[in-house]
């Protein structure tokens, strides 16, 4: 089991992770005003859960190839647990470390955690495994960037919707829903 | 990695792993660009804008691809075939990184082409701002050279979404914690929302192209110091670039103005010949919509001493004040609900001291004034913009003298503005004038 967490790199990746969201919880109040006349105020633990949730969804992917054609058991639905693991680690830490703010700061910053996390499980089914950043990454800046006039919030830009948005909840857990699919099936799997 | 030994150099570029990022990128910054069109106002100013700003999200993402192609070049066995190379080992980097560089501008021209291109049927106001899109083609190139260098010197599979995540936010944090004058002009991620009014500051884009064009020979020069390269090549590029940032920092910095010349000059008003509404010619082919939208609140203001013989479209901010005897107004773009909004503002505007609208209350000082987005001086502003739900009294009194001037007819509320004009203005308005 060890072994298995070394060469995922479960423990690096999960860590610093931890240490992102962590950060984002402690200065949850800090807001970031994006320029110039588009305003949109972006708290800080959504700024962190960018990294966070790219580098969970890079855990098991630096695994030799031999692996997955050679391992006995289902290596896919392996790492989809320790992807799951991490990603509950790193929640319950946070929320046990950091006051819930009445801005609901800290819950906008994990919903958006969990949704990239699940968009970086769909950027490896469809590109290569080491692009997992790529999907959650242009969502994000793409919504930061041009996500609102300044009046309304695009229908897109879920990431940078306030915590109480119903819709944006609802994007992010059917985004993490997907990707678990997308990890635990892992098309770019190859055949034994 | 396989190297072409006739022309390996060419073998480089062609193999470079931003080839298939050329098209999903320029996809993302056509929908990018899109959404930074102000709609029914086409000028070319927010064409080059939208051409130009994907560029902060589109940048790191092909610095990113820069990073993966470098990783590959970083690895040992790769570098030992590029040392034995013909060309030596600054012919190799050189080639890597003008294959990134050359992917990476083909994909802003080909984005860059169609946003514009898209615009032509719609005949926007003014020209193309040509040093704009320069000096965005510098900034990515500058910041796919940085990706190359960090791929280049940590070759991992971590080192593409690092390059992406850490460049991004660089580029947001040199322009949300100014430092220096002008900092803001610094990133590359910086992109500066059309404002017709003003005429850009055209030698700060050439500045900024040197700055950003310094930044990628640098990147250049990083890399190949860790190569078997010449010394002299290596001090005669590290130099050149030095100099060049150097030069487009100090530019920046030291320059008086910032992105706009903010001064009113190089166009004429264009007005309506009856209620004589006068905009900047950007706006002349939506001047019967204005006009439209403007008459509910000119018609209420009418025999008040709100009215005015002229009606001017100015900027907010800066030299918004509109000429003497005028009211202001302003509008951005014709997008849903822009009617509405333009009586609302226009309204709130004539009713707050300070505002610079050129009404009555523009000559109180401001400082202690609420506004007309709640109280008693929203009543009077969601009359005048016909917009109901924009009144918002506070409290059992608010809502009976809202109920009080709702009864009123409109001869008697145009009487009632006139005789209460300086209790608005001075922001001494009780429930008891209603």
């Amino acid at each position: 089991m060890l072994l298995r967490f070394k060469v995922s790199g479960f423990l690096p990746l999960a860590s610093i992770s931890l240490v992102l969201i962590i950060i984002g919880a402690a200065f949850q109040t800090l807001t970031i005003v994006i320029p110039p006349s588009r305003v949109l105020l972006v708290p800080l633990p959504v700024f962190a859960a960018l990294p966070a949730a790219v580098l969970v969804g890079y855990i098991g992917a630096n695994e030799p190839k031999i692996l997955a054609r050679t391992a006995v058991r289902n290596l896919s639905l392996r790492r989809l647990l320790e992807q799951c693991l991490a990603t509950v680690i790193i929640i319950c830490t946070a929320l046990l470390v950091a006051n819930l703010q009445p801005q609901g700061n800290l819950i906008a910053g994990l919903r958006d955690f969990i949704g990239l996390w699940g968009l970086a499980g769909v950027a490896r089914a469809i590109m290569p495994a080491k692009s997992a950043w790529f999907l959650p990454f242009a969502l994000f800046a793409t919504s930061v960037v041009a996500g609102t006039n300044g009046q309304s919030i695009a229908w897109w830009a879920w990431l940078v919707a306030p915590n109480d948005n119903q819709s944006a909840l609802a994007a992010a857990g059917i985004a993490a829903v997907i990707g678990a699919i997308a990890v635990a099936a892992d098309p770019t799997r190859p055949k034994h | 990695m396989k190297i072409d030994k006739r022309n390996p150099a060419l073998a480089i570029i062609l193999r470079s792993r931003l080839r298939f990022a050329v098209l999903p990128i320029a996809l993302l910054a056509l929908f990018l660009g899109q959404q930074l069109f102000d709609p029914g106002i086409p000028t070319w100013v927010n064409a080059t804008q939208a051409a130009v700003q994907p560029i902060a999200v589109c940048g790191p993402l092909l610095a990113a691809f820069a990073a993966w192609d470098a990783t590959d070049f970083g690895r040992v066995a790769a570098r030992k075939r590029m040392r034995l190379s013909r060309n030596g080992g600054a012919a190799a980097i050189a080639s890597v990184w003008l294959g990134s560089a050359s992917w990476a501008v083909l994909s802003f021209a080909l984005w860059a082409t169609l946003l514009l291109v898209s615009q032509v049927n719609n005949q926007p106001w003014g020209t193309i701002t040509w040093p704009w899109l320069v000096s965005a083609t510098c900034a990515l190139l500058a910041q796919v050279s940085a990706g190359a260098v960090l791929g280049y010197f940590w070759p991992t599979f971590l080192a593409p979404a690092v390059a992406a995540v850490v460049l991004f936010f660089i580029n947001g944090a040199v322009v949300l914690i100014p430092l220096l004058h002008n900092q803001t002009l610094l990133s590359a991620a910086f992109s500066q929302v059309q404002q017709v009014a003003f005429t850009i500051n055209l030698p700060i884009l050439w500045a900024q192209a040197l700055w950003f064009t310094g930044i990628a020979i640098i990147g250049l020069a990083i890399a190949l110091g860790s190569l078997s390269a010449p010394t002299k090549t290596k001090i005669n590029v590290l130099l050149t670039g030095t100099t060049a940032a150097a030069a487009g920092l100090a530019l920046i910095v030291t320059s008086p103005g910032g992105f706009f010349e903010y001064t009113h000059s190089g166009w004429d008003y264009v007005c309506s010949k009856i209620t004589k509404i006068c905009v900047h010619p950007a706006l002349e082919k939506a001047i019967p919509q204005i006009d439209d939208a403007l008459e509910p609140t000119l018609a209420h203001i009418e025999r008040t001493n709100f009215s005015a013989s002229r009606y001017e479209w100015t900027n907010r901010g800066l030299l918004g004040e509109p000429s003497s005897g005028a009211i202001a107004f302003h509008l951005d773009s014709l997008s849903p609900g822009w009617k509405r909004n333009l009586r609302l503002e226009l309204s709130r505007d004539l009713l707050t001291a300070g505002s610079s609208s050129g009404g009555p209350c523009d000559k109180v000082n401001g400082d202690a004034d609420p506004g007309a987005f709640a109280g008693l001086k929203s009543i009077i502003a969601a009359w005048l913009a016909d917009a109901p739900e924009a009144a918002l009294p506070n409290g059992a009194q608010e809502i009976g003298a809202k109920s009080r001037f709702d009864k009123l007819s409109e001869i008697d509320r145009q009487s009632w503005l006139f005789a209460h004009t300086n209790a608005i203005c001075t922001s001494t308005l009780n429930s008891d004038d209603f």
